[in-house]
């Protein structure tokens, strides 16, 4: 399954991040959000391949709705 | 900055997205549960109080023609204000589409392939969401042109189909708990349907004339409401109330009851059918409106680019965001409305006061000045 995520986030790369890394001269801000966004995924993609739990936002939302409202 | 290519949608267009996008995940969960017989009550009342809501969106579009929220927040509120405002929206607009993406996993997994994991089912979605986000929103609307024909064609033979089924007795004893169940739905219903059309302001930069938005807002909701209110009654008649609030799924069991002569059966793949178009839309919509969002914030020239990212954390979100379908329906019910409605209502209202007082001033300060 690790396997699997790290080729297909390897093909994305290829497909995508090395010509806006060839590019980063011209629009070096694109590269670098699509670097931070892809790294991000990447490793939230590695850690639930390996099965750890990450936690839910939708946890935190929660808890900020009944401070307020309740 | 400069537009890399300025997309047009024509007006018929729009509103055939606007009312797919309230058919959306509408028809599959259910809406105005807590109404119970009374829910198409609490919908018409619903979409009557979002109409008001749309107008608002409707005025902030159309005060700065060919700009979405996201650039009238910035000309409004300035660049870092209005940049943190711009981070919520994106966020809101990315937070909806991992929730219906989530709400179809769970729908396939429960009713057409329960051996197959949630995440093959979102990762293909997302896919094809992906796809449409880079295609642009000409294609989306396109797309959606076509279709609605389709979804259209499917829910009239499906209503035909089940009228035999139908009980009236069923709608029974009208308003027997009082108004206020019927205003509770109203609420839930005004947030989770209707005034999710607030991700139209961030993406319709591109509707043709200055009066477009407010026709496209208002007939959108308008059709999308008949449709959604349709299939509440059809529910409640075939079904009846109580059933429904033990089912996650009503539409589903209401359209699998349909029994032609034994040879017309099985007909609730059409409800999947319809639920794989519109929510389609739904989330690529909302990805786009999250693309155009981070492109903005980060002052980039072009959304699509980084769409693939965002599109994969969409897809996680989606599967992270609860641990199971129960979860799932109680935020859905529980919490939903209240994280939402700041979103749809109160900012919005915020930011019209702004925009109303802001293009005042610029009235009166581009006439020349005279005196003083």
């Amino acid at each position: 399954m690790i396997l699997l995520t790290i080729a297909a986030f390897m093909i994305i790369a290829i497909l995508e991040l090395v010509p806006l890394y060839k590019e980063r001269g011209k629009e070096k801000r694109t590269y670098l959000v699509y670097l931070t966004l892809f790294l991000f995924s990447f490793g939230l993609a590695v850690l639930l391949s390996l099965g750890i739990r990450i936690p839910s936002p939708a946890k935190a939302i929660e808890v900020f709705i009944d401070a307020i409202v309740k | 900055m400069v537009e890399v290519s300025k997309e047009t949608i024509n007006d018929k267009q729009a509103l055939i997205m606007v009312t797919i996008f309230i058919m959306g995940s509408t028809l599959i969960m259910g809406v105005g549960g807590v109404a119970k017989q009374d829910m198409w009550l609490a919908i018409i009342a619903a979409i009557a109080s979002a109409i008001p809501v749309v107008l608002m969106y409707a005025r902030i579009l159309s005060t700065y023609p060919g700009k979405d929220l996201y650039d009238i927040l910035q000309i409004v509120f300035g660049k870092v204000v209005g940049k943190i405002v711009c981070i919520l929206y994106a966020w809101f607009a990315f937070h909806l589409g991992a929730l219906v993406l989530r709400n179809y996993g769970e729908f396939i997994k429960t009713a057409a392939l329960p051996e197959t994991p949630m995440l093959v089912s979102m990762l293909f979605l997302g896919g094809l969401a992906l796809w449409a986000v880079k295609a642009g929103i000409e294609v989306i609307g396109r797309w959606s042109e076509f279709f609605i024909f389709i979804l259209i064609g499917f829910i009239l033979i499906i209503g035909f189909l089940s009228i035999p089924l139908m009980k009236p007795q069923n709608l029974l004893p009208v308003l027997y708990e009082g108004v206020v169940p019927v205003l509770h739905g109203t609420l839930a219903a005004l947030s989770f349907p209707f005034a999710e059309t607030v991700v139209f302001t961030l993406v319709f930069s591109s509707l043709q004339t200055r009066e477009s938005p407010n026709k496209v807002l208002v007939y959108g909701i308008l059709l999308g409401g008949l449709i959604v209110v349709y299939a509440a009654l059809r529910n409640v008649m075939v079904l009846g109330a109580n059933y429904i609030s033990m089912l996650y799924f009503p539409s589903y069991h209401a359209v699998s009851r349909i029994n032609v002569g034994n040879f017309l059966q099985r007909l609730e793949i059409s409800v999947v059918v319809v639920f794989t178009i519109a929510g389609f839309v739904k989330i690529s919509v909302c990805l786009l409106a999250a693309c155009t969002g981070i492109a903005k914030v980060f002052s980039l020239e072009n959304h699509r680019q980084i769409a693939t990212p965002i599109a994969l954390l969409m897809v996680t979100l989606a599967y992270i965001v609860y641990k199971n379908i129960m979860e799932m329906m109680e935020w859905a019910f529980k919490y939903w409305s209240s994280y939402a409605l700041p979103f749809q209502v109160f900012l919005p209202a915020i930011i019209l006061l702004a925009v109303e007082i802001k293009s005042r001033r610029q009235k009166t300060s581009g006439k020349p000045p005279a005196k003083q």
